[in-house]
């Protein structure tokens, strides 16, 4: 289990999904890679 | 951010790095097979992420609902969270097909028969968040399609886990699960339920 400081990564598992994982990526941006805190 | 390529055929690559994702090349033997590599990349480097979370690529996933995934394991209630499409929000129309929704039930009915857990309502969810310790630490064995269900098994066994109400929409492009994968889920709950009996044995034994 963790505590406050959480830090998210985010795993997509891909094949063949040029067609959106452009804008899924965009969309996950504002919650990974970062502080959860913030949200 | 990572994106784990299954060996794409088109500009699925090109275009995940250019919106600047990491991007961890699978063998492209199986989503399983794939997570396998990752979790080995995971345990043999220092990695300062203590959350992952994973969903399907195809868009089918809201992105916006994963501060409720997380949640759980942010507050020290579980280490692994499962997003259910079938739990209190109705999926959008055309996002599930009839035998997708009813295989799905069955393969649940029988995974809260065999695990004894009858808050789980969707096993074969592309949404889950789950801790390091968790990916460091399950019993990854699968290949392909039964990843979902040995994320489950493991969970239900060896960790504590939640079960979050989700949204589902028609995914962009085609489903790569037909029928013919589909059949095999329940051999495949019944496997990784009989192989944690035995290990459970062999543990008591030592």
């Amino acid at each position: 289990m963790v505590n406050d400081n959480t830090k998210i990564t985010a795993i997509i598992p891909t094949k063949n999904e040029s067609l959106c994982i452009g804008k899924l990526i965009d969309c996950l941006k504002e919650y990974v890679d970062s502080d959860s805190n913030r949200w | 951010m990572i994106v784990i390529d299954g060996n794409s055929s088109d500009r699925t690559c090109v275009i995940a790095e250019n919106h600047g994702a990491e991007l961890f090349k699978g063998e492209g033997k199986g989503k399983g097979h794939d997570l396998k590599m990752f979790q080995k990349y995971v345990q043999n480097r220092k990695y300062d992420s203590n959350v992952f979370v994973m969903l399907d690529g195809d868009m089918s996933y809201h992105p916006e609902e994963l501060p409720n995934l997380v949640r759980p394991i942010k507050d020290n209630k579980a280490d692994v969270v499962i997003g259910s499409r079938f739990d209190k929000i109705k999926p959008e129309p055309g996002s599930t097909r009839s035998f997708n929704k009813f295989g799905n039930y069955l393969l649940t009915r029988m995974a809260r028969f065999l695990y004894q857990r009858n808050d789980v309502t969707d096993i074969t969810s592309g949404y889950w968040a789950f801790s390091k310790d968790f990916l460091m630490n399950a019993n990854l064995t699968a290949e392909g399609w039964d990843l979902e269900t040995n994320l489950f098994t493991n969970a239900a066994k060896d960790y504590h886990f939640e079960v979050v109400p989700i949204k589902y929409r028609p995914r962009e492009g085609y489903s790569k699960c037909s029928l013919l994968h589909a059949y095999r889920f329940p051999i495949y709950l019944f496997k990784y339920f009989a192989t944690g009996l035995l290990k459970g044995k062999d543990n008591e034994r030592t």
